[in-house]
């Protein structure tokens, strides 16, 4: 009889590791699957009511873990053995010893041993647990899963369930200033590389209930939490539910910033410009939640994805709203200024130059001349080197240690500026050209949006080059088709210009007083659109105190 | 390759194609231009005419103001 016994907890002891272990390396993919290649699913074990069977299959699975702990000891609520299991690097020690094990071994029964076997867990769960956040896992893939995710699990003999509480401990920067989005005026906090952090801080934010963040996992194995909030009420169903099942059908090994998410998320991924917009500003993610958007959060980046956007927000800074509109409006006209000049400044000075002479006045022209006497390339050459230069430094400048990146900066800029000059290799013209084009390419507050200005000053140089203006020209239209063509979850990009409404405009080239802006996004919004009482328009009292 | 693979690869080999064979050809780098600031026309005797064009030479005309060596050129051309 006892030996019997043995034998069967032996075969099923056999049986769950032989699960646990899953197909070997030439089997992987089930013929007819379509999924990623390599990773093999967790098979579904449910959790044994013998203690020692999960506790050999865990061995088996995270043996070769030296972070990973078994530590069994009696349960003294239900005078049961039990032990808990976790990731000795990831689980709180602190928190691990005085919630979790100090009331697991001193807390006493209250009633006495005689409850039925399946509320073993509910009753350490009632009564000795101070631990806040506990939930059950019936398999243990479930509970593995957990483990490794940073939790602790709970396995006690006659119980066939475990029990999983969050110990996590993060170890990440404090909360800093968004590094590509500076501002003056206006809150300085950014988000960082934790998603609960970043949760908080849009809950800070906004401390509506209405305010909704629901998780999903992406990644077979990074297994990321992403996060995907929006205000009920505000977001319209349908675009919510898009965005969920736009994330969850992402089936990746792993997702490692919220760029994966974007990319494979966007509506056009061929598109040089970001259909999503991801900051790094609590204040910018919190606005669009208010205008009926949806944020897709991805823990380990500090970037949150805020979806859709039109072209125009992507100039736009959070600081427009914050200064007085005439500030506001002027810096804006003054980006959207320094937009084109990124893209067509040097495509418009080579068109000029190689085609176009009579356009500039003769004093110019002359200046032109001399200054490029002496220089042996065509001016698109002067110009691809020039700019390749300042590329390659600006890139090298991210890339270098700290303590070198200023040293490099003043050697390519000044010294390789002007020594190129004075040994006649390039005209100075052509190095305030470049010059201006870099101050004003750094000027659009997102930094995927600078990213495709980048881009797109080369195809305008080397059409400049080919057709003079008219390639210019030409540039700007398919530019223009393109950009009319692109949907960002399925709304227009160039909204509200087109298709135009004219009620919105009143947020896009200028920012008009708040008191004026009284309507949301029409893109968004076919009813319910207005979000600030009528008559907010502030004006001195009509007597005199 | 598939069908529409290849008609975007035709599309964006067209248009490369017409851009650069369409391009350049009345591409004039500005340093090979003869800037012509002044001319003068005299009748000569014996009936032919004196044109004289002033151009600036460019190696003069440095980031000074000054406008300095001026290379006078001139041609005859009869009546």
């Amino acid at each position: 009889m006892v030996r019997r016994r043995k034998i069967s907890k032996l075969q099923n002891l056999r049986r769950y590791v032989r699960a646990y272990q899953g197909p070997g390396p030439g089997q992987l993919r089930p013929p007819g699957s379509t999924g990623p290649d390599p990773i093999p699913e967790l098979p579904e074990v449910r959790v044994s009511s013998d203690l020692e069977a999960n506790l050999a299959v865990l061995q088996q699975v995270m043996g070769a873990n030296t972070d990973f702990v078994i530590r069994r000891f009696q349960l003294r609520v239900a005078k049961r053995a039990a032990a808990i299991v976790y990731l000795e690097n990831n689980v709180d020690q602190l928190a691990l010893e005085e919630s979790i094990l100090r009331p697991l071994v001193f807390a006493k029964a209250s009633v006495a041993d005689d409850e039925p076997e399946a509320d073993i867990l509910g009753r350490v769960r009632r009564e000795a647990l101070t631990a806040p956040e506990v939930s059950e896992r019936t398999d243990l893939g479930g509970l593995l899963q957990a483990v490794t995710s940073g939790y602790l699990g709970l396995l006690v003999e006659g119980a066939a369930r475990a029990l999983v509480i969050d110990l996590n401990k993060f170890e990440g920067r404090p909360v800093g200033s968004p590094e590509t989005e500076g501002s003056v005026r206006g809150p300085r906090d950014g988000f960082i590389e934790n998603i609960n952090a970043n949760v908080a801080m849009l809950r800070q934010k906004l401390r509506s209930p209405h305010l909704i963040f629901e998780r999903l996992t992406v990644g077979r194995v990074s297994v990321t939490p992403v996060v995907i909030g929006y205000v009920r009420g505000l977001a319209a169903p349908a675009l919510v539910r898009e965005v969920k099942a736009r994330v969850g059908r992402i089936d990746i090994d792993g997702v490692l910033d919220s760029g994966h998410i974007e990319e494979l998320t966007k509506d056009d991924p061929f598109s040089i410009f970001p259909l999503v917009l991801s900051t790094e500003r609590p204040d910018r993610a919190a606005a669009g939640l208010m205008e009926g958007r949806v944020v897709i959060i991805v823990d380990g980046s500090p970037f949150v994805l805020v979806a859709p956007v039109d072209l125009l927000a992507v100039v736009h800074s959070p600081e427009d709203y914050y200064m007085g509109f005439p500030m506001g409006t002027m810096i804006r006209l003054i980006r959207y200024l320094a937009v084109f000049v990124a893209i067509l400044l040097p495509a418009i000075y080579i068109a000029i130059t190689t085609y176009h002479q009579e356009m500039l006045p003769t004093e110019i022209l002359v200046a032109i001349i001399s200054a490029r006497e002496g220089v042996p390339f065509p001016v698109l050459i002067e110009a691809l080197i020039m700019e390749f230069m300042f590329e390659a430094l600006r890139e090298a400048g991210v890339r270098l240690p700290r303590p070198f990146g200023q040293a490099i900066s003043i050697v390519g800029a000044l010294i390789m500026g002007s020594a190129a000059v004075q040994a006649g290799l390039v005209s100075p013209i052509m190095v305030i050209i470049v010059a201006i084009t870099a101050i004003a390419s750094f000027i659009s507050p997102i930094f995927s949006m600078a990213l495709a200005v980048r881009f797109l000053r080369f195809p305008a140089m080397l059409l400049g080059a080919a057709l003079g203006l008219y390639g210019v020209a030409l540039m700007l239209f398919f530019l223009l088709i393109h950009m009319a063509g692109l949907r960002s979850l399925g709304m227009p990009f160039l909204s509200p210009i087109a298709p135009h409404n004219l009620k919105d405009m009143k947020d896009t080239f200028v920012r008009a007083p708040w008191h004026l802006m009284e309507k949301r996004p029409g893109q968004l919004f076919k009813t319910g659109r207005r979000r600030l009482a009528p008559g907010l328009k502030p004006e001195p009292p009509p007597e005199r105190y | 390759m598939q069908r529409g693979t290849r008609r975007v690869a035709l599309v964006a080999l067209l248009l490369t194609v017409v851009v650069l064979f369409a391009g350049c050809w009345d591409l004039e780098e500005v340093e090979d231009l003869g800037l012509i600031l002044a001319l003068a026309v005299d009748r000569l005797p014996g009936g032919e005419v004196c044109l004289l064009a002033q151009v600036p030479n460019p190696a003069m005309v440095g980031p000074t103001p000054a406008v300095g060596g001026v290379t006078p050129g001139t041609s005859i051309g009869s009546k």
